[in-house]
């Protein structure tokens, strides 16, 4: 018994917010529904660890979901290969945006606003290939929790919502790892003890090989082309989590955590040219001919590195202090040349050079207390200070027939950012538990001294073992806006502060829900929100890939936004088989009165979504999982007035997102197939089919003109049924 | 454009894998409205009453089909356009022919002076009444210009100009050549003078150079607003390449400057209808839509006026001669 103890105590503290069978809080966060952990340990073949399911309805905070390992494996698999964003893109409440990308747009927010924490680290960039994949590795990721209201004291710097994901600590014990190898990507991951008992270590690695696929096709392509003309291109993604964890003694532990991810594109096209004249040799007129080259060269790397060290002190059974020491850096470089060559007399270039660098880097620590004072109280305090460096610029050399011109743009902003906060989690009776929490943050920028106080309130009324009430009040401000001038995700756009000019974001949101159980394994839950959004940017419209540096602050216009809406979560869950129906009914309005008088739909303003999900193990072999995803169209800005006065073609438009789009819809199926292998690993086919009965879904729209005139909207449907299949090996 | 083009291509070409997919436009307007794009020019007599001082009105008046509606028009179909000086009518013509957009109008309306209030009003049937409202502005401030050669491939001319500190402003230049052939004394070749402007940082589409945004109506003109030098002196400086024209030598060449105070619209729409031309990621949903800047209640389009000046024609640094 005691050792069965000792065991839950462990896996408690290496995987914080586990509910375990005792009821106890271990690390404070409650999970969502049962957990099934399965101990590794020699000593014990088979423990397992199960919460309560009644303990769902006794939490305190709305709008939080906790996933664990096993959600991303059946929640997303996109070419086979897990994705925490795509899971959360199921989620009510949520908007996933653009087809396929790693858009998360929570209650309203855009994509920027939304808080991704690496082990506590915030990470800018959280998605590889034009966000095809995220950019965590679910090897390495043991959980997360996401909060998209009812946030905790604890957390800040975002508006919309918070992705805090965790990674285990290697193996302390045993050397093991997984390898993985997909259609597109391949994974290997690896951990164990550096000394057994006391350190251990976890590397994972993953990289794409499209390059390797693309570079035999490029080769046809050009043997074809016999010369005319050479293309060019290659992608890669890659990234690297590594960590070694050292356990000074059971009261202290100590990590060095760090991740590496970069993704790089290349791409080209070279023209060879040619022009004859009539040249002089000796006195004597010769024909000649000389030779050039037009060419565009593209070259655009983007990526994160983190790095931190964590220190964990447990002064007590009830007391602990976990400190960490960060840096976080984002990078993007877009360099692209132009050259156009022609032959008049002399030879002549007209040729673009073209770098666009962006740079955003926190130096920063912060420190958690985490005081179980009584059984009514279990306090959290903390402070943490950032040291933001933000650094865009733009080097342009532009070659007009030997006439160099250079021009140089740039900005380089420092903001400090010191926060301290208090939340206390406190029992009143048995039926009422309050979370109330208060932020103080402060921001600096050269010139400009900010600072906001941000309550945090939740509560949650028990009105039985099965039934609880929640309601939930909190403050959010952001002061760092991701400065964009198209809807794409790719790395053209840049991180800017809140300066003397440009106001942090800031949102108001209250929500409340119910929360049950339902007889015969059921569970229902009904949660509603209202949210306000302050001082949004909007980009004032113009043909550029890249935000103006110089004058950033007076191209976007400044309006504010509101969302609401009701989500219904409706889930059974047997031995075998398991599902989960998500509806969410939604609004979400913004105003800039540079654009438009009134309120107008946001793009993403999906009136409803349903996200039905299954999973059926059939037994310890064969499991079969099918997600079917529908919303309601987005919106978009279409002319309500077209003319042709001479020979110019003109434009008008009245109200933004004026054209619902069509209805999105989608059923993803899936199977994993396990074996035991003859030296006793395991291995697992996945084979996948996204959009399995292949609906042409809207991902951009052009407006054509038919025969009498009249207007109709020309879809375009990238991603049509993908079948895909991955191999893993654990070993 | 050049610059991001190729990007744009990529990326369409990767987006243009896909299938296609049609489908109805729905809740759009089906009115039609009225377009006016029309420019007042006040040009100053010589009595100080302004008896025989005059704006002169030029523009056109669209029909402007919804997008969503019928998108011919009777041939039939007239225009009555009216032009209130401080409340009182100034001037009419009710014969401006809509049909395939061929409602062009050009006057001269005797008596204003700077600071009037204009109302242009257009009316139709079938169509909502569009008016835009207009001050007439004061006279521009005195200017001054000069000129100095760079190398043998350009020269720099330098336009200074004291703002007023007491207003808002905002001003248009043009720049004129033309040639005095020996014994002639009218210039020959009148044409526009293009500077060269280089690159800006403010949008790859169009290179403006210290200017904010440049429209063709007859001149070419070259927009400025005084935000950032507002009660300074201010010396806009352009470079100007050799040679001017092909077709002659740059020893008998001219140039003049024109420069005005304008409506503050007339640089609002001409910047938006710009960057709405270019906008293409905007035109499939991919980007921000560029909204039609407009200051034509009922109607869309802009009515602007101007207050200006030129200089004489000055000539022309020559390649040998360095000032």
């Amino acid at each position: 018994m005691l050792l069965k103890y000792a065991v839950i105590f462990l896996y408690c503290l290496l995987l914080p917010g586990l509910v375990c069978e005792a009821g106890a809080l271990c690390g404070g966060v409650c999970v969502e529904d049962s957990t099934e952990v399965m101990a590794r340990r020699d000593t014990i073949a088979e423990s397992k660890i199960t919460s309560d399911r009644k303990r769902t309805t006794a939490r305190t905070q709305t709008g939080h979901k906790r996933l664990d390992n096993l959600d991303f494996i059946y929640g997303n698999v996109v070419f086979s290969s897990p994705d925490i964003i795509k899971s959360l893109q199921n989620l009510p409440g949520v908007s996933a945006g653009t087809e396929l990308m790693s858009g998360l747009y929570v209650h309203g927010g855009e994509g920027s606003d939304n808080l991704f924490l690496l082990d506590g680290v915030p990470m800018y960039q959280i998605s590889h290939l034009g966000g095809l994949f995220s950019s965590f590795n679910t090897d390495v990721v043991k959980g997360l929790d996401f909060y998209k209201s009812g946030f905790p004291a604890r957390y800040g710097g975002r508006m919309s919502s918070v992705v805090d994901v965790s990674t285990g600590d290697g193996d302390f014990e045993e050397y093991h790892g997984s390898f993985m190898i997909g259609l597109i990507d391949g994974r290997l991951q690896f951990e164990g003890p550096v000394v057994k008992g006391r350190t251990s270590f976890n590397v994972a690695l993953r990289r794409s090989w499209m390059d390797a696929v693309l570079a035999p096709t490029i080769a046809y392509i050009n043997k074809k082309s016999k010369g005319e003309e050479t293309i060019g291109g290659t992608y890669a993604f890659g990234d690297l989590n590594a960590s070694l964890t050292h356990k000074f003694s059971d009261k202290d532990k100590l990590s060095g955590k760090f991740y590496y991810g970069r993704d790089r594109l290349r791409l080209s096209r070279e023209v060879p040219e040619t022009a004859s004249f009539m040249g002089v040799v000796d006195g004597r007129p010769v024909d000649m001919e000389v030779s050039g080259e037009d060419a565009i060269r593209t070259d655009i790397a983007w990526g994160n590195i983190l790095a931190s060290l964590n220190w964990e002190h447990r002064m007590s059974d009830d007391m602990s202090l976990k400190t960490v020491a960060y840096y976080s850096g984002s990078d993007a470089d877009v360099w692209y040349e132009w050259k156009d060559w022609r032959f008049e007399a002399i030879e002549q270039y007209d040729a673009i050079d073209e770098s666009n660098v962006s740079k955003v880097m926190d130096v920063a620590a912060f420190s958690d207390l985490n005081w179980r004072i009584n059984r009514n109280h279990h306090l959290r305090a903390g402070l943490s200070y950032q040291h933001h460096i933000y650094r865009p610029s733009r080097k342009s050399v532009v070659d007009n027939d030997g006439s160099l011109l250079e021009t140089v743009s740039g900005k380089k902003y420092s903001g400090e950012e010191f926060a301290v906060y208090a939340e206390d989690e406190v029992s009143i009776g048995d039926m009422l538990n309050l979370n109330a929490g208060l932020r103080y943050v402060i921001f600096s920028v050269p010139g400009k001294f900010r600072h906001r106080l941000e309550p945090r309130v939740a509560m949650s009324l028990n009105c039985s073992d099965n039934v609880s009430i929640r309601a939930s009040y909190t403050h959010m401000n952001q002061f760092a806006h991701l400065i964009s001038t198209h809807y794409l995700d790719v790395p053209t756009n840049c991180w800017l502060p809140s300066t003397k000019d440009i106001e942090p974001m800031h949102s108001k949101q209250v929500a409340a829900g119910v929360y049950s159980v339902l007889p015969l394994g059921f569970h229902l839950n009904v949660e509603g929100y209202y949210k306000t959004m302050d001082n949004l940017l909007e980009y004032s419209g113009a043909n550029s890939l890249f935000p103006p540096l110089d004058s950033w602050e007076s191209e976007f216009h400044k309006g504010k936004g509101r969302a609401y809406g009701l989500e219904t979560e409706l889930g059974w869950k047997s031995s075998g088989l398991s599902f989960n129906i998500y509806y969410t009914l939604s609004w979400s309005k913004r105003r800039f009165d540079g654009i438009w008088h009134d309120w107008y739909s946001h793009r993403h303003d999906n009136r409803h979504k349903l996200t039905l999900m299954g999973l059926w193990k059939i037994n310890d072999r064969v499991d079969l999982y099918a997600n079917w995803n529908y919303n309601s169209g987005g919106w978009m800005t279409v002319p309500t007035h077209i003319y042709n006065p001479g020979d110019v073609f003109d434009r008008v438009y009245t109200a933004p997102n004026n054209v619902n789009l069509p209805d999105y819809h989608r059923l993803d199926v899936g199977a994993n197939f396990r074996r035991e292998t003859r030296r006793g690993n395991e291995s697992i086919w996945n084979i996948g089919i996204y959009n399995a009965y292949c609906r042409k879904n809207v991902v951009f729209v052009a407006i054509g003109e038919r025969e009498d005139k009249s207007l109709y909207g020309e879809g375009r449907a990238i991603f049509p049924i993908i079948p895909s299949f991955s191999y893993t090996l654990k070993f | 454009m050049r610059r991001t083009g190729h990007i744009f291509m990529l990326l369409l070409l990767l987006l243009s894998a896909g299938c296609k997919v049609d489908f109805d436009l729905r809740g759009l307007d089906s009115k039609p409205i009225l377009c006016l794009d029309m420019h007042l020019a006040y040009e100053p007599g010589e009595h100080e009453a302004g008896e025989d001082s005059y704006v002169g009105l030029n523009g056109f008046v669209y029909a402007v089909p919804s997008a969503a509606g019928e998108r011919e028009f009777p041939e039939e179909l007239r225009c009555l356009l009216e032009v209130y000086r401080n409340a009182e009518l100034v001037w009419t013509r009710d014969d401006i022919m809509l049909h395939e957009f061929e409602g062009q109008v050009s006057a001269q309306i005797y008596g204003l002076t700077p600071g009037d209030e204009l109302k242009v009003v257009a009316r139709a049937e079938g169509f909502p009444t569009a008016y835009s409202e207009v001050t007439v502005p004061q006279n521009p401030p005195q200017m001054r210009v000069s000129h100095t050669r760079i190398n043998q491939s350009r020269f720099r001319l330098g336009i200074t100009i004291e703002d007023d500190p007491k207003t808002e402003d905002h001003y248009a230049f043009w720049f004129l050549k033309c040639y005095f052939y020996e014994g002639h004394l009218q210039p020959s070749g009148v044409d526009h003078l293009e500077p060269s402007l280089g690159t800006s940082e403010q949008t790859t589409f169009l290179d403006t150079g210290p200017f904010e945004v440049i429209w063709q109506d007859g001149e070419k003109f070259y927009g400025l607003s005084d935000r950032g030098f507002n009660g300074q002196t201010k010396t806009i400086e352009i470079n100007v390449d050799y040679p001017l024209s092909d077709l002659t030598y740059d020893d008998n060449a001219y140039y003049k400057v024109g420069f005005c105070r304008i409506s503050q619209e007339r640089l609002r729409y001409e910047t938006a209808c710009r960057d709405k031309a270019g906008n293409v990621l905007g035109f499939m949903g991919l980007a921000p839509a560029t909204f039609s800047y407009t200051n034509v209640i009922g109607g869309t389009g802009c009515v602007s006026c101007a207050n200006g000046c030129e200089t004489d024609w000055i000539l022309v640094p020559s390649v040998e001669n360095l000032i």
